[in-house]
């Protein structure tokens, strides 16, 4: 007897035993034919009515359905919908727990005494501790791998449309959940990315010593090992933020981010709003109104001070001239006045805002020389600009 | 005769030597930790004169009894990070410089901007607030003009502005400030070009201070994430150093947000279309024409500045109609040049210099020779 028989069946192949010796089951009853009404026990000529009397007969169509049913949930037709998933996720776990495993198990024929790498010459160009970053992850390409798997096979579940009263809060909430799984694999990858240079920065220091003649090789310190290591990560990281790969994956992080970010405060919305507590997004509606109403009183504010400046002006000529020629003086104020009094009426801003801002901004008018202005009214309260 | 070598003693050895060095070191670090460390930024008292939203002006005043220097000097800091830089410690104060040459400072503060103001545009820092602030100091020391100190994207607005109101400014001085963007010698500049913006900020409303300062660690992983803290672990025992360490870590991340919507068009027209030296951006319906910025022009930037390297300051003294531009390179990078001691002795006091030579009746001269009559001056 194997352990297997000991211990139970294989499940998969308990499931089909099962599925199979139901199915076979059920097609017996299908097809069982029930002993007929009389009892005497003489036999019917064949062709009669009474031969042909089957009770089970109305049952016949359940029977078939249920034997359909049977089958369609077979293993064999029956499809795992994470086959895939489970068999390529666990392929590539596999993959990178081996090789850290194995190079977490090489670390000790590395780890001789500190510095050891340095020094002796069987690890020369070898990875620090016998562990190089690309090895231990299983290589980069293992990031692009989970992602292919993920948006491949993962997609069939979160692009299931989402029906129903809920649909909106359902699409997302698998809305964050596909975005947050983009922008999680996105930043491993870009992670392994930047942890490329510490190793090639390693291995560029143990050639450097190796190039070392032995007497070199004896007064170096750690101090300059750190600093000649210092030096060469520095310039990984310039090369390595020059190259496209680099860019190429920074987009995409940024964008993976942003819209990670984004699903996930519509989804925030949603559960404020079944609370009564206003979102970013009412709010972001309420600071857009209030930023263009600002603008529209900023520009208020300065028709009126043109206004008011013109009057000035306007006041002036009327005193220059005689008061016979009053009316005419008055037709005779800058047109850019009359536009701009045209463009004031109908907002029908309060005046009474205008000399506070004009005292807070307006640029001298006519200043006696290059330098110093006309009147000296000094500023002694903080003006209360209010608008841009 | 030779003494053998063991590999695992001289491990074991070298291992204790180094534990020993780092307790040491550790023990000194906590006795310099347990004093009480100044550490406290931007010491040069001053007065806020104007506020508009979250903007403010800061007005620091000359103690000298007569000033070198007719017209004020307003400096506009850039919106990353904040104008403390400028003053971070006594005796490495380019405002302290400023103010003992007889110079009168006003600085803006552009605050923490909130998602409030996500909308708000350069058109409104530039034409809004900038002008507004200028217009407030012309009027409070009854001037027509007034000097202009850009620094980084400060300079940017600075120079836009100037553009748009030459008539307001005496001279204009810009400092380590990008005018041409398309330039691929600064990482950041290519970083830049790749950038979706939109789905940057989209969430956030603003560019969060925390992701530009990650940017900018990333920009050298090497020294900035390790070997600084490597350092700083060396010079515990040093008051000196952690209290200046300290200060400086202060400032790197007391970082604002960016407004998103400067954030987007600084992104947009600067770094992606470089629009500005092409003079071609256009700022609440105006266009910026560099050719308009005919005011003397200084324009200082870092030999060794990674963040805006000198391909990217040393086209706008071409581009400007200016007839006195010059040109000021300095050996340093971006920081060091306000905070660095080298640059104590060459950057501010050069701008002092430069902005005497443009003082009528001599400025500075004037008040040398006023101050050899009367030393209280």
């Amino acid at each position: 007897m194997t352990r297997k028989d000991q211990k139970g069946m294989d499940p998969t192949q308990f499931m089909d035993a099962v599925v199979k010796n139901s199915t076979r089951f059920w097609e017996g009853m299908a097809g069982f034919s029930w002993p007929t009404q009389d009892t005497s026990g003489s036999s019917k000529e064949a062709g009669t009515e009474s031969d042909s009397f089957n009770p089970w007969e109305p049952w016949e169509p359940a029977m078939e359905a249920w034997k359909q049913f049977q089958e369609s949930c077979s293993p064999e037709t029956f499809a795992d919908p994470f086959q895939m998933v489970r068999e390529e996720g666990f392929k590539q776990f596999e993959k990178v727990t081996k090789d850290g495993w194995d190079k977490l198990l090489s670390m000790g024929e590395g780890l001789t005494p500190p510095f050891s790498w340095a020094q002796s010459p069987f690890s020369w160009g070898q990875a620090p501790f016998g562990m190089g970053a690309a090895e231990l992850f299983g290589g980069k390409d293992t990031f692009k791998e989970i992602l292919k798997l993920m948006s491949g096979e993962m997609n069939r579940f979160t692009s299931i449309p989402p029906l129903g009263l809920s649909r909106n809060y359902q699409g997302k909430v698998v809305e964050v959940v596909d975005k947050g799984n983009q922008f999680l694999l996105t930043l491993g990858e870009y992670m392994f990315l930047m942890f490329s240079p510490l190793e090639q920065a390693m291995q560029m220091v143990q050639a450097t010593v190796k190039g070392l003649t032995d007497e070199e090789r004896q007064s170096l310190t750690p101090e300059s090992v750190y600093e000649t290591w210092l030096k060469e990560l520095e310039q990984g990281y310039f090369t390595l933020y020059g190259s496209e790969e680099y860019l190429g994956i920074l987009k995409r992080l940024v964008s993976a981010m942003g819209e990670f970010n984004l699903a996930r405060q519509n989804y925030m919305s949603d559960c404020l709003k079944l609370m009564g507590i206003p979102s970013e997004n009412d709010l972001d509606d309420l600071y857009r109104d209030l930023y263009s109403l600002k603008k529209k009183i900023s520009s208020l504010e300065n028709v009126i001070e043109k206004m008011a400046q013109s009057a000035k002006v306007a006041k002036t000529a009327e005193k220059a001239e005689a008061p016979v020629k009053e009316t005419k003086a008055a037709e005779k104020v800058d047109p850019s006045v009359k536009e701009a009094s045209k463009g004031a009426k109908p907002a029908k801003t309060p005046v009474k805002a205008a000399p506070k801002v004009q005292k807070a901004a307006t640029p001298k008018v006519a200043a006696k020389s290059a330098d110093k202005a006309g009147k000296p009214q000094k500023q002694t309260a903080k003006p209360a600009g209010k608008t841009p | 005769m030779e003494r053998m070598t063991n590999p695992v003693v001289d491990a074991v050895t070298t291992l204790m030597a180094y534990g020993t060095e780092s307790l040491n070191r550790a023990r000194q670090g906590m006795d310099v930790f347990e004093n009480d460390l100044n550490t406290t930024i931007a010491e040069t008292p001053f007065e806020v004169v104007f506020e508009i939203d979250r903007v403010k002006l800061k007005h620091y005043r000359s103690e000298k009894k007569r000033q070198a220097f007719q017209r004020p000097l307003l400096v506009v800091y850039a919106l990353i990070n904040r104008e403390t830089m400028m003053d971070l410690q006594p005796g490495r104060s380019v405002l302290e410089t400023f103010l003992d040459s007889g110079l009168d400072v006003y600085m803006v503060d552009w605050g923490y901007p909130t998602r409030k103001d996500q909308h708000v545009t350069i058109d409104d820092h530039v034409n809004g607030y900038l002008d507004k602030i200028v217009d407030f100091i012309l009027k409070e020391n009854e001037l027509a003009t007034l000097n202009l100190m850009g620094i980084c994207m400060g300079g940017t607005f600075s120079t836009m502005y100037a553009s748009l109101y030459p008539e307001k400014i005496n001279t204009l001085i810009t400092t380590v400030t990008p005018t041409n963007f398309d330039t691929s010698e600064g990482l950041l500049h290519s970083w830049m070009k790749e950038l979706d913006v939109d789905k940057l900020i989209g969430s956030w409303g603003n560019m969060p201070a925390d992701v530009m300062n990650l940017g900018f660690l990333l920009l050298n992983p090497a020294r900035l994430m390790l070997d600084k803290y490597n350092n700083f672990a060396r010079n515990m025992g040093d008051k000196d150093f952690v209290e200046n360490f300290v200060r400086m870590e202060k400032w790197i991340f007391d970082s604002p947000d960016v407004p998103g919507a400067t954030f987007r068009q600084f992104i947009e027209d600067c770094y992606q279309k470089n629009l500005l030296i092409k003079n071609k951006m256009t700022l609440g319906g105006r266009t910026v024409d560099l050719r308009n910025i005919t005011m003397p022009i200084l324009n200082i930037y870092g030999k060794k500045d990674h963040l805006v390297p000198p391909e990217a300051c040393n086209r706008l003294i071409s581009a400007v109609g200016s007839r006195d531009a010059r040109d000021l390179c300095i050996d340093t990078g971006h920081i060091g040049i306000y905070v660095s001691s080298k640059s104590q002795n060459e950057f501010a006091p050069e701008i002092i210099k430069w902005l005497a030579d443009r003082e009528p009746g001599g400025g500075l001269s004037a008040w040398a020779s006023a101050a050899q009559e009367d030393p209280s001056v």
